[in-house]
């Protein structure tokens, strides 16, 4: 094994995970195919967008939905709480 | 294999203490100058059972006995007093039962005592007693299948779901095949990841009994009308970039590991026998080590993620379980590791640097663990890092 | 015989594991405690010493009491607390006290910066000690690696009668297994020392005994005290004068010939009997003996003292049933039933034995239970 930029938990997932602090464009082997070209810098820990995700669309990561998108995310960009919503538990709705 | 103490009841323990255990918020003071006056004895003070629920009165019951017969625990001096008596918490009886378990055990009755100084000397004497007969044990070899371990993931942050928990995970697994016996816990942070717990339950009444205590909890969270993300994840988890309760709870059920769930149980409630266990109970690091050590915990390990943490800080400095129950603080930070070297007395960061993979690092951990059950110390144990206790009490108070 | 030990980097045996935090001048007393209080495990001392202007003699003993505190085997790991400017340096006392192999650390409060930074330091440092220690085990040791230390205090007229003999008995019992034991106050030899100097092993030792017991004598009459020595509870125990204390006193030591004879605080270079010159004073002489390597000390008392050692284990004996039901709280062992006429001087001589054996594999003494940890050193006058 070797120390890797970016980690994807499960097939499915549309998020991968920064395993360093990454910058704006930097190109982030992500499988053995795909390699993501990041839009803004992506903290330790955060996540990344795989590919472009809809208005809507699930967040996918450990293979289940962690929440839906508020906005449509460009592939490389942060996903987090201001494009993210988690749907359990909200006393809001 | 480790090196514990073996108990009349068949239990074993990690440690050796005395507990002195006041059972209603007005022995406290007596039973506190009675710790201050006698060594190795610890405390844990009862508080709020006045004006409560009955249930909420036989959680703070079942959760005192619970640490009486913890198996790290060689003696216990239970304080009490006939005036304050009620049909939940009454320290005669929980003395009976605690002697009818073959563990040494002293009632001091305050009023019969007669009066704060004679009970304070009265106390003192009972607690040397206990000490002394505590330091005739030694510790033997004991197996795996006699050691109970919780755990709790606290300041989650992206690296406790991929680096953190699943090692914990692993290490339960290799306990639970082994015959020992595994606490996982903190009902609002499986939310949104019961069914894949739901499927490992070990029948369907356990698996109703778990689906109940989610969906419970999920509409106490509704009724408040907020938004649970003021609530769940805490600010330092969103600062460390977990957006949502779902993906912190998928992150946090891998520390459970892969094994069936047995049975879930009320907070304080010894298990019925070894195996996995959930526990419906509250994430908080004051109510929940606690619960872990009523349950038979023998050492509470803490997984930490820690990422927003500033340096040399302690990572999570309100914490309880230290009472009778040791605790142990483990990462899969990397950089938690180096900020808090001090207190931290496990790291599967490799994981996250790509050096080394889940089942090595379970391993390591599983040898960490054997040591501390043999009698090493934990790093927080060594400097007494102790909060007041906080039971679970789930209804309002009149 | 065999007993559970902790064994030491210079081959020493221990029967406690603590870390000690040892202040080297009476200035860094406070610190030490902070440092003390925050650590399971830890004991501190505090004590009155260490500054300047000591007679060059006495700053030689303090040294080397607390150099031979610190090295006694019952500590697994120490920490100097020192201030910066006081003639024990505590830089050069954990120097003395490294030489055993054991973890020890100085921290000097001027060099730190203040006393917080020198306790946040201390603590740290004693948290990573305690971890060491915490996975020590006890492992299989022969008692003779054991020094016994004999002291008495607050002793009535049944001290000489019941619990110095039986004490006598396990002493010689102790030495029969090839391990020492020190008896000491050499002021409560005076008007003994005859008998002692004829269990000599040779005249050399013979004459020292008649030396140091001169040379206490000498110096009370120089300093005009009154030699008969005895406190006020002594006579109201039904003593009458120092000689007929020390006939009492020296029972303690058994039948046993005696080695050696040590100044304050020396570590003795032979096995079984051995005499070291202290003052009558309990708490000066049980530090004296614990420097010198002593690792349990039985205590024989007729009317009661609650006296204990923060490194050493102390087993209280008393002489008389009627202080041992008053006083149960501070004694471990009822020689008085010898004048009940319940037991014989023999029996209760095993039963120390015994405890002694006991307390070694991690029994707790009373004294231990309430913690309590008694520290003074003699500083003598020239």
């Amino acid at each position: 094994m070797c120390k890797k930029e970016g980690l994807v938990l499960h097939e499915k997932d549309n998020v991968g995970t920064a395993l360093n602090d990454l910058t704006a464009g930097s190109k982030i082997p992500v499988t053995k195919n795909q390699t993501i070209t990041l839009t803004e810098d992506i903290p330790y820990g955060f996540k990344f967008s795989l590919h472009d995700i809809a208005r809507g669309e699930a967040i996918i990561k450990y293979g289940e939905a962690i929440g839906q998108a508020k906005d449509s995310i460009k592939a490389g960009s942060l996903v987090h709480i201001h494009n993210t919503e988690g749907q359990r538990a909200r006393g809001d709705l | 294999m480790f090196l514990g103490y073996k108990r009349p009841d068949g239990k074993a323990g990690i440690r050796n203490h005395v507990l002195i255990l006041p059972v209603h918020r007005m022995v406290n003071s007596v039973a506190m100058q009675v710790e201050k006056m006698v060594r190795g004895t610890k405390i844990s003070i009862t508080t709020g059972e006045v004006g409560r629920s009955s249930k909420d009165r036989e959680t703070i019951a079942r959760t005192l006995l619970g640490l009486a017969l913890n198996g790290n625990v060689a003696g216990v001096l239970v304080v009490g007093d006939n005036r304050y008596s009620c049909k939940e918490l009454n320290h005669e009886e929980m003395a009976e039962i605690i002697n009818s378990t073959g563990k040494p055990v002293e009632l001091l009755d305050i009023t019969e005592s007669g009066g704060y100084y004679n009970a304070i000397t009265s106390g003192a004497r009972k607690a040397h007693k206990l000490v002394l007969e505590a330091s005739y044990y030694r510790r033997e070899p004991c197996e795996l299948k006699d050691l109970t371990l919780g755990v709790k993931c606290g300041t989650s942050d992206p690296t406790s779901g991929v680096a953190g928990n699943p090692v914990v995970g692993k290490a339960f697994d290799l306990l639970v095949k082994a015959g020992g016996t595994a606490f996982f816990s903190e009902t609002t942070e499986i939310i949104g990841a019961e069914d894949k717990l739901a499927k490992r339950c070990v029948n369907e009444k356990v698996q109703e009994k778990l689906l109940a205590a989610v969906s419970q909890i999920e509409a106490k969270a509704k009724a408040t009308g907020e938004d649970i993300r003021n609530i769940n994840p805490i600010p330092e988890n969103i600062k460390a970039g977990i957006t949502t309760l779902e993906e912190k709870s998928l992150g946090a059920i891998t520390k459970s590991g892969s094994m069936p769930i047995r049975d879930v149980l009320k907070y304080g409630e010894r298990p019925p026998g070894q195996g996995l266990y959930f526990i419906d109970g509250w994430m908080s690091s004051l109510s929940l080590p606690l619960g872990m050590a009523a349950a038979g915990a023998n050492l509470f390990m803490y997984q930490l993620g820690g990422q927003g943490m500033p340096d040399l800080a302690p990572p999570m400095p309100a914490y309880s379980a230290g009472l009778i129950t040791p605790m142990m603080y483990l990462t899969g930070n990397p950089r938690t590791c180096l900020k808090a070297e001090e207190f931290v007395d496990f790291c599967s960061g490799d994981i996250m640097e790509g050096k080394s993979s889940i089942e090595e690092m379970a391993e390591k951990l599983m040898e960490s663990i054997l040591k501390l059950a043999s009698g090493t110390w934990t790093k927080t144990e060594i400097i007494n890092l102790q909060d007041p206790v906080e039971f679970y009490l789930q209804d309002p108070c009149f | 015989m065999i007993f559970n030990g902790f064994k030491r980097p210079d081959q020493s045996v221990g029967v406690r594991n603590h870390l000690l935090v040892l202040p080297s001048v009476v200035c860094a007393n406070d610190t030490a405690r902070l440092i003390g209080q925050q650590l399971q495990g830890a004991v501190y001392v505090t004590h009155e010493h260490g500054c300047g202007a000591h007679y060059h003699s006495s700053s030689d003993q303090i040294r080397r009491t607390m150099i031979g505190y610190g090295s006694n085997p019952n500590v697994g790991a120490c920490i100097v607390v020192g201030l910066g400017c006081e003639t024990m340096d505590a830089e050069e006392i954990a120097a003395g006290i490294a030489k055993t192999g054991k973890p020890v650390a100085a921290i000097v409060i001027q060099k730190v910066g203040g006393t917080i930074k020198a306790v946040s330091q201390g603590v740290q440092t004693g948290q990573k000690m305690l971890a060491e220690l915490s996975a020590q085990k006890r492992q299989e040791c022969d008692l003779s690696e054991l020094i016994f230390a004999l002291e008495c205090g607050g002793s009535d007229s049944n001290s000489g009668i019941s619990a110095n003999p039986a004490l006598g008995v396990a002493s010689d019992l102790l030495i029969g297994e090839g391990g020492s034991s020190i008896l000491s106050e050499t002021s409560e030899i005076v008007g003994a020392e005859h008998l002692m100097a004829k269990r000599a092993v040779n005249k050399e030792v013979a004459d020292q005994i008649l030396e140091i017991v001169h040379r206490a004598e000498q110096e009370g009459v120089k300093q005009g005290l009154d030699m008969s020595n005895l406190a006020p509870g002594n006579r109201e125990g039904g003593l009458s004068t120092v000689e007929e204390k020390s006939l009492g006193n020296i029972h303690k030591g058994g039948t046993s010939p005696v080695q050696e004879v040590l100044e304050y605080a020396f570590k003795p270079s032979r096995k079984g009997l051995i005499i070291m010159d202290t003052p009558g004073y309990d708490v000066e002489s049980i530090t004296a003996m614990v420097a010198g390597g002593a690792q349990v000390i039985a205590f024989t008392t007729g009317r009661g003292t609650p006296v204990g050692c923060p490194v050493a284990p102390v087993i209280k004996i008393c002489s008389n049933s009627d202080t041992y039901g008053k006083m149960q709280d501070n004694i471990d062992i009822n020689a008085g039933v010898i004048i009940d006429g319940l037991s014989t001087v023999q029996e209760v001589g095993q039963q120390i034995f015994q405890e002694l054996v006991d307390v070694s594999n991690g029994k707790l003494t009373k004294a231990e239970q309430l913690g309590f940890g008694d520290f003074s050193i003699y500083r003598p006058l020239t």
